[in-house]
């Protein structure tokens, strides 16, 4: 048992550089499933957090572990989820840029209801042209 | 396998691998590239679950994550069509507030850990049938999250498919 | 309510009612308006004829008052508001609705196939409701009310040819001067308000008689009697603030005869009458209004003498007259200053409508533009020839009985100067009076004129103005034993008719017309060659004494300039101040745009920014939870 070599912290600190290195990806990913990936890691980075502490000050319980299996559970269930709706904004807006999918900005309204204009009335819905110009940024 | 020179070279070769592969998930110009890196970063992290002796962790880790959830990805970004172009610009403006923060991020845990009253902590032995445990467990004293992650389950897949389908 | 009094509020709520019809009724048919609202102000006067009738016999009954709590405020005496009805209000209850029928009916003619016919009805109803509702009042807070009624009143009926620009400043310049005085009138209900808390005239008159006032506040009688006179004041166009009555003549003529001659003006003389008992008691007062209007009475007669304009001279000859109402209740007649108010209203309300006969048949206000009517106007000239004897008081028209009183008054409590004074005035009167009378109903008619009598509603009322002239001082007379005296009776007071005064006053007023007559009658002495001699004294009389030069020059450089600071820190300061909020609320929102530029990325950025920064707080704060963070040691 050579605990000067192996520490808890070993695993502490790669844990702790796996969620920042996905908080950074997170922050700077342009694409969605970009984003989704580094949630990935950063759900990562705490699984190992969660067992290393499991595994160095209770080894006799399992708790930290079955903690990860329910993360790891949710994670698939967030990556399922977040996949279709990166696919279902896809389809709307024609990208899977985060940053280019906005209903805040000009236009973008007019653009996320595109699919509906056929629909009704083209002029109620057709978003707001007259704002356009003098609303720039 | 805390212990021994063996376990420490491991363990650095598999932090040199899950942090580069990390890197790559990250920083990729390729998004197809960046997905298949994560596989390769997720399989460094279930090493690392069996050197921390969470074996059946690693095998979830493996079957869920890599086979399952990676592979979602990477139809996703394959139904998605130019997502994966490198021509396309993959990172946006925040480069350096994002790094700050998640810099200060990392930073703040370096000095919980510098400062912390768990440096020292020694790996203490674990007890046999560390999965049997675990399934005990999970089926008797977490059966109640248990079933409502399986009700979770289904919600997301339901959920993914209305959401996913076309009108 | 079980008086016998109760139906009082129908006298001004008639013509109020009358006023809501032709606004919402029958605005687009003028001839309706017109009967509408004589039909209005007609009932009133039957039933004011009535409230006279009960009043006169049952004498030295105490004031009927008929009120109930309007407004109830914890902390404070609740706000009391009603009827009051004794031989004064009842007095001008007669010549408010008699003047205003009289003059409806007049305008019937006078302003046939006017545009603003049912306007001008609508606007004279409502005139009519408000000075009933004056006179009605039984507090001070609701004779103000309707006393800013009035005055609004007064400002749309100026300016009722509000196309005209000099008739829109004529409005606004009356509605200003009389602000002045309203303002002290205001500042008096304020000190009521702070040391009385009571309304009620007749209450506080009692008070003040009974020196409670005073031993509220040491000098509270005469702080509160001459602040209420400067609304007297600026209601009734005394010296200081005389300057917007002759420029209200920008208004049609029967306005004039009926606002600016006859009633609203009377409304200062009125409000100082009501609250005698507290001029009264307060000896100081009495000598300020005393003199305020033996000042105005001369002064304004002698501007009257050098003017041109037959209405201007009119409004002189108004303005002489209510100071001789404020002499008269100032020497303590208020029995006098109240006859001297009915007659005056009758005999000036005639002398404007034939003013307005004359000037609807020449279309000129200049008098040298005139002459020679006698002939083509019968009625006009000897009806007008009436109303100017009668305010030369002449015997034994109604002018004589009241003018004689005050007199008798003023010369009876000892103040023979402002005995003088009044002789001045009276044969001033009737100098210029009499200027005027030979001047357009003397000589010939001018070339190119074709004067025609007016139509039947115009010489009506003239003619029943006229016989009012004639009888309307014999109420006053001594040989009666229930004579005016005896209704409105000046406590502590008794004038007697005195022979030699009357004599007097009657031979000054037959020098003034006799006066008149050398000069523009016979053509004995040579206007023209008169006028060259006291060129300078002329030229000061014509221009009014520069009193409104004086004003434009003291306001340009007093108050225009205090306006200009004023004007500056408004726009600078208080708008800079609006404007800085308004600017930072643009840049801060300018500011927080940026956060909210709708990338989820950013949002996800300033959430991990914000757990880093709750981090280093709490670590800050040494939570000892939080040792780990290096914090707590």
């Amino acid at each position: 048992m050579n605990t000067l070599l192996l520490s808890l912290n070993h695993f502490l600190v790669l844990g702790a550089l796996l969620f920042g290195l996905g908080i950074f990806g997170a922050l700077t990913r342009r694409s969605a499933i970009g984003i989704l990936m580094s949630v990935e890691l950063m759900f990562n980075g705490v699984n190992i957090t969660l067992v290393a502490l499991q595994r160095y000050l209770w080894p006799n319980d399992h708790t930290g572990q079955i903690f990860v299996i329910f993360a790891i559970t949710v994670a698939a269930v967030e990556s399922a989820v977040g996949l279709a709706l990166v696919i279902a904004a896809y389809r709307r807006f024609r990208t899977a840029m985060a940053d280019e999918v906005s209903l805040l900005h000009d236009g973008a309204l007019a653009m996320a209801l595109a699919p509906f204009r056929k629909m009704g009335n083209p002029e109620g819905l057709a978003g707001h042209p007259g704002s356009a110009p003098g609303a720039g940024h | 396998m805390t212990s021994g020179i063996g376990a420490t070279v491991i363990f650095w070769v598999l932090a040199l691998f899950i942090l580069g592969f990390g890197l790559a998930v990250v920083r990729a110009r390729n998004l197809f590239k960046a997905a298949i890196s994560l596989a390769f970063c997720l399989f460094g992290v279930a090493g690392i679950f069996l050197l921390l002796e969470a074996e059946f962790l690693a095998g979830v880790q493996v079957l869920l994550y890599i086979g399952a959830v990676t592979t979602l990805t990477i139809f996703a970004i394959m139904v998605t069509q130019g997502i994966a172009d490198p021509a396309v610009k993959q990172l946006n403006e925040q480069q350096l507030p994002a790094a700050i923060v998640a810099g200060t991020a990392v930073l703040a845990v370096g000095l919980a850990l510098v400062n912390g009253v768990l440096l020292a902590a020694p790996a203490l032995a674990t007890a046999d049938g560390a999965v049997l445990g675990l399934g005990r467990e999970l089926l008797v004293q977490y059966v109640l999250p248990f079933d409502v992650v399986t009700v979770l389950l289904l919600i997301a897949m339901v959920g993914a498919i209305i959401l996913a389908r076309k009108e | 309510m079980s008086s016998p009094y109760s139906f009082v509020w129908l006298i001004p709520a008639l013509p109020f009612l009358a006023c809501l019809v032709i606004v919402f009724l029958t605005l687009k048919r003028p001839q309706v308006s017109g009967i509408v609202s004589v039909l209005g102000t007609f009932a009133a006067w039957c039933l004011a004829m009535a409230v006279v009738v009960m009043q006169v016999t049952s004498p030295s009954s105490p004031p009927t008052e008929l009120s109930f709590t309007w407004l109830e405020v914890a902390g404070f005496r609740p706000l009391v508001i009603g009827l009051l009805i004794d031989p004064l209000g009842a007095m001008m209850l007669l010549v408010v609705t008699t003047v205003s029928t009289l003059v409806q009916i007049y305008s019937l003619g006078y302003m046939a196939g006017d545009r603003g016919f049912s306007r001008f009805f609508a606007e004279i109803s409502l005139f009519t409701f408000s000075m009933l509702g004056l006179v009605l009042a039984n507090n001070f807070l609701q004779i103000y009310i309707f006393w800013e009624l009035v005055g609004l009143c007064s400002y749309l009926l100026i300016g009722f040819y509000y196309d005209k620009k000099s008739a829109g400043d004529a409005a606004k310049k009356a509605f200003v001067v009389t602000r002045f005085g309203d303002f002290g009138f205001l500042l008096g209900i304020l000190f009521i308000t702070l040391f009385v808390g009571n309304y009620n005239f007749v209450e506080l008159g009692a008070m003040a008689s009974a020196g409670q006032l005073d031993a509220l506040f040491p000098g509270l009688t005469t702080i509160i009697a001459l602040l209420i006179f400067s609304g007297a004041m600026g209601k009734s166009a005394q010296f200081p603030l005389h300057v917007w009555l002759p420029d209200a003549m920008e208004g049609p003529s029967p306005v004039s005869a009926l606002i600016h001659a006859a009633t609203m003006v009377a409304a200062g003389v009125y409000l100082v009458a009501r609250n005698f008992a507290i001029f009264a008691a307060s000896p100081l007062a009495l000598d300020v209004v005393a003199y305020v209007g033996g000042f105005t009475a001369l002064f304004a007669a002698t501007i009257a003498v050098a003017q041109n304009d037959i209405k201007r001279i009119l409004a002189y000859s108004t303005l002489s007259q209510l100071g001789y109402m404020m002499m008269a209740l100032g020497v303590g007649g208020l029995t006098a200053g109240s006859f001297h108010l009915m007659t005056h209203a009758f005999f000036k309300a005639l002398l404007f409508l034939g003013a307005g006969s004359v000037i609807h048949a020449l279309h000129t206000n200049d008098i040298w533009e005139m002459g020679g009517l006698r002939h083509q106007m019968k009625a006009t000239s000897w009806t007008f020839i009436i109303g100017s004897l009668a305010l030369a008081g002449i015997f034994p028209l109604a002018g004589f009985w009241s003018k004689d009183e005050i007199l008798t008054v003023a010369f009876g409590g000892g103040r023979y100067g402002l005995f003088a004074i009044g002789l001045g005035a009276a044969f001033l009167t009737a100098f210029y009076m009499f200027r005027l009378c030979f001047q357009v109903f003397g000589g010939k008619v001018p070339a190119g004129a074709h004067p025609h009598e007016s139509p039947r509603t115009m010489t009506l009322p003239l003619v029943v103005l006229g016989v009012l002239s004639v009888v309307g001082g014999l109420v006053g007379i001594p040989a009666l034993t229930h004579n005016f005296e005896h209704f409105i009776p000046t406590p502590g007071h008794e004038g007697h008719f005195s022979l030699p005064i009357a004599l007097v006053s009657t031979l000054v007023a037959l020098a003034g017309i006799g006066l008149a007559w050398l000069i523009y009658g016979a053509k004995k002495i040579s206007a023209e060659s008169l006028r060259l001699k006291a060129l300078p004294l002329h030229k000061l009389l014509a221009n009014k004494y520069y009193v409104d030069e004086i004003y434009t020059v003291v306001i340009r450089y007093s108050l225009f300039v205090l306006a200009a600071a004023v004007a500056w820190f408004d726009r600078h300061i208080v708008d800079g101040a609006v404007n800085v909020t308004g600017w930072l609320t643009q840049v801060s929102g300018h500011g927080l745009r940026t956060l909210q530029s709708g990338r989820v990325q950013a949002y996800l950025l300033y959430l991990f920014l914000g757990v880093v920064i709750l981090l280093g707080f709490l670590a800050y704060l040494q939570q000892p939870g939080l040792c780990w963070l290096g914090g707590a040691r």
